[in-house]
């Protein structure tokens, strides 16, 4: 059930990404299908076993540990990203007065020519 | 000595830290000699490691740590050409960039770190070790894309961020998958533990999760190589970068992501997928020259020739023989010396006149004679006539799809436009000698403004970075790495039996594969034959209703929601595709 909740969320985000128009919301689209891969790894990391991953007294019943170290790159990496396409979004609407991806598109099309 | 491999990629990142520390020095070159001597030495690193890849491939577990859990770096022979390729392109604009003499620490940075990506992806062999280093590239990227910061680099970086961030979203997904079925992340245990799933490599049939992650991972990578659904980022981005940086770009970055692809298709065992490449790339480089021809703008004519001739490259990719391989790897070798030469070129053009327009650029061959040697260097070999390296690649690919049913003689036309559009761009050197009579037959009809005094180059120039000086007249700095990568050029298609034999090395010997005759009677009419139609599809573009086609061609260009649109169809159509031919 949960991992079709996550599929749900990362084909939203999926579809943020596509469908809307505007640069802002193309970038928020851009986090929850993030959120939703991260919570993909995460939810297929914690199927096997329940305790946290320390290897102590010859525990086995630890989650599998690789995908948590993974995601905790993916997030910096997803930070690093949202920041900058956020910074170019900002740059944009100065240079172009306008969020709308189309219509910054006929306006640089235009200042071209 | 395996220790080098990793000091491939810490170098670079070690001189970036020294750029840094030049906005707290001011009064130091800290920036510009630290670059250049990570280079150098990532060059002789380079160097060094040729003697030892003639046994095997150098393995290097990171930290010590095991193959089970740790990351795995693999130098191989693809590896190593891949480096030399990003080395010799970054030390050129390197240069270049000290001759024009505008950018701040923080290019010299970015550019760095850059570098370090490229070598990293070139040599992981842990999936999600590359998507790091993806990443790495692609902020890197798209940092320096909208360095100038003018309004179309701007958006084309924007456009560039969230295409690309939406495949890797992809490339995660396909980790994803694979780590679900095998249970490692490594491309070296994937692919041992890959066949006794899937039954013998190519012949039993592929499940459908296992073919949706296989597309998944090519097309996270696929994107940044820009073939056909996937290329409409790449004009944008490379036509308004810096001029280094578009030679980056198109020299060394989209090649390192070419690499990267091969990889994860052999070691994905994808073999029916690879063999897509064939058609892929056939209608990737004849889209991409048609798209040329039509343009404006020196930079995007440019290009448009990288998805091109990435076509070419993934067309012998596509041929699966150890020798259109070979082909494949000349091709990469040559497109990145003569297309950053071209960039490189042009761009000294675009500073020395603060124009970029082939409407209003004309007969420069009096001002920029020492530019005009270079660019005619790379434009032969992209034409590929002998005897530069382009004629070289071309005729090898040639030969490599020799038993292909109708690849070579759409190569050919694409061949064919390729000579048109550069007969076309090098008008702006040519001519200038009087000015067109009002009646005569218009090669840019536009060219006159309604006014009618535009002082023909303006002297105007295109927004500068902040703190950006008057732009000197180029000098010899920005002179050095143009002869150099036309000597390159020049001295790949010389010889071409010893290259390729290195080449065939290399990759790991595939035999003595018995190299045809390069420079044969037949082979050199056949290329100049190409040479004299591309003059007359040239005249054709030029006239009238040539113009209006070409105007029509322009439009063609896709706009950024349809890209995105592209994106996942052409990801739903691959997957389906692969599964169906695996069957």
């Amino acid at each position: 059930m949960a991992g079709y909740l996550i599929v749900a969320l990362l084909l939203l985000g999926a579809w943020g990404v596509l469908a809307k128009r505007n640069l802002v919301k193309k970038i928020i689209g851009l986090n929850i299908m993030d959120s939703g891969i991260i919570l993909l790894f995460i939810y297929r990391g914690s199927l096997w076993g329940g305790s946290a991953p320390i290897l102590v007294d010859g525990r086995t019943d630890i989650v599998d540990p690789v995908p948590q170290a993974l995601m905790l790159t993916a997030i910096v990496v997803g930070v690093c990203l949202t920041t900058l396409g956020l910074a170019l979004a900002y740059r944009i609407h100065r240079r172009y007065g306008t969020l709308d991806i189309r219509e910054a598109e006929r306006r640089a099309e235009a200042d071209h020519d | 000595m395996t220790d080098r491999v990793v000091l491939l990629i810490v170098t670079p990142l070690v001189a970036a830290f020294f750029c840094l520390l030049e906005k707290l020095f001011p009064r130091l070159p800290l920036a510009r000699s630290s670059s250049l001597a990570a280079v150098l030495l990532d060059l002789s690193l380079l160097a060094g490691l040729l003697p030892v890849l003639r046994h095997a491939p150098v393995v290097y577990p990171v930290g010590g740590w095991g193959n089970t859990v740790g990351i795995v770096l693999r130098f191989d022979g693809l590896a190593w050409l891949g480096s030399l390729v990003v080395l010799v392109v970054v030390l050129s604009s390197l240069l270049f960039s000290f001759g024009e003499g505008r950018y701040d620490p923080g290019f010299y940075f970015f550019l760095l770190v850059l570098l370090a990506g490229m070598e990293g992806a070139l040599q992981t062999d842990d999936l999600f070790n590359l998507f790091v280093f993806l990443e790495i590239i692609g902020l890197a990227t798209y940092t320096l894309i909208a360095y100038a910061q003018s309004g179309p680099a701007l958006l084309a970086s924007f456009k560039y961020l969230v295409l690309s961030s939406a495949a890797v979203g992809f490339y995660l997904l396909g980790v994803f998958i694979f780590y679900q079925a095998t249970g490692s992340l490594s491309l070296e245990r994937i692919s041992t533990s890959l066949p006794a799933r899937t039954g013998a490599p190519g012949a039993a049939g592929i499940s459908p999760s296992l073919a949706l992650g296989t597309v998944a991972l090519v097309i996270g990578v696929g994107v940044r190589t820009a073939f056909l659904p996937f290329h409409a980022w790449l004009p944008e981005a490379h036509g308004t970068a810096p001029h280094p940086i578009s030679a980056v770009l198109s020299g060394a970055m989209i090649k390192v992501a070419f690499i990267v692809l091969w990889r994860i298709l052999y070691a994905l065992r994808a073999a029916p997928l690879s063999r897509l490449f064939l058609w892929i790339g056939a209608a990737t480089a004849i889209w991409g020259v048609i798209l040329a021809l039509a343009q404006l703008d020196s930079k995007r004519l440019l290009a448009y020739h990288s998805v091109s001739q990435m076509g070419y490259i993934l067309a012998a990719f596509g041929g699966g023989t150890a020798f259109s391989l070979t082909a494949s790897m000349y091709h990469l070798a040559s497109h990145a010396l003569f297309k950053s030469l071209l960039f490189l070129s042009v761009g000294s053009v675009i500073l020395a006149t603060g124009e970029a327009s082939l409407r209003r650029l004309r007969g420069l061959w009096r001002r920029l004679p020492l530019v005009l040697l270079p660019f005619a260097a790379a434009s032969l070999s992209i034409a590929g006539l002998p005897p530069w390296n382009g004629f070289v690649s071309k005729k090898l690919i040639d030969a490599g799809l020799a038993g292909q049913p109708a690849a070579p003689a759409l190569l050919w036309g694409v061949s064919v436009a390729t000579a048109a559009s550069f007969i076309k761009l090098s008008g702006i050197f040519r001519g200038g000698l009087r000015r067109p009579r009002p009646g005569a037959w218009p090669l840019f009809p536009r060219a006159r403004p309604p006014s009618a005094q535009r002082p023909a180059p303006s002297p105007e120039l295109p927004p500068r970075p902040p703190g950006g000086r008057e732009p000197p007249q180029p000098g010899a700095l920005q002179y050095l790495p143009l002869y150099l990568l036309a000597a390159l050029c020049l001295a790949t298609g010389l010889f071409p039996g010893f290259w390729a034999e290195a080449l065939l090395d290399l990759a790991g010997g595939g035999g003595p594969a018995s190299l045809p005759p390069i420079y044969t009677p037949a082979a050199v009419a056949e290329s100049l034959l190409a040479a004299l139609l591309g003059l007359g599809l040239f005249l054709f573009v030029m006239s009238p209703p040539g113009q209006a086609a070409m105007g029509f061609v322009r439009r063609l260009h896709l706009g950024f929601q349809a890209t995105m649109y592209f994106l996942v169809a052409g990801f739903a159509a691959l997957s389906a595709l692969y599964w169906w031919l695996s069957r």
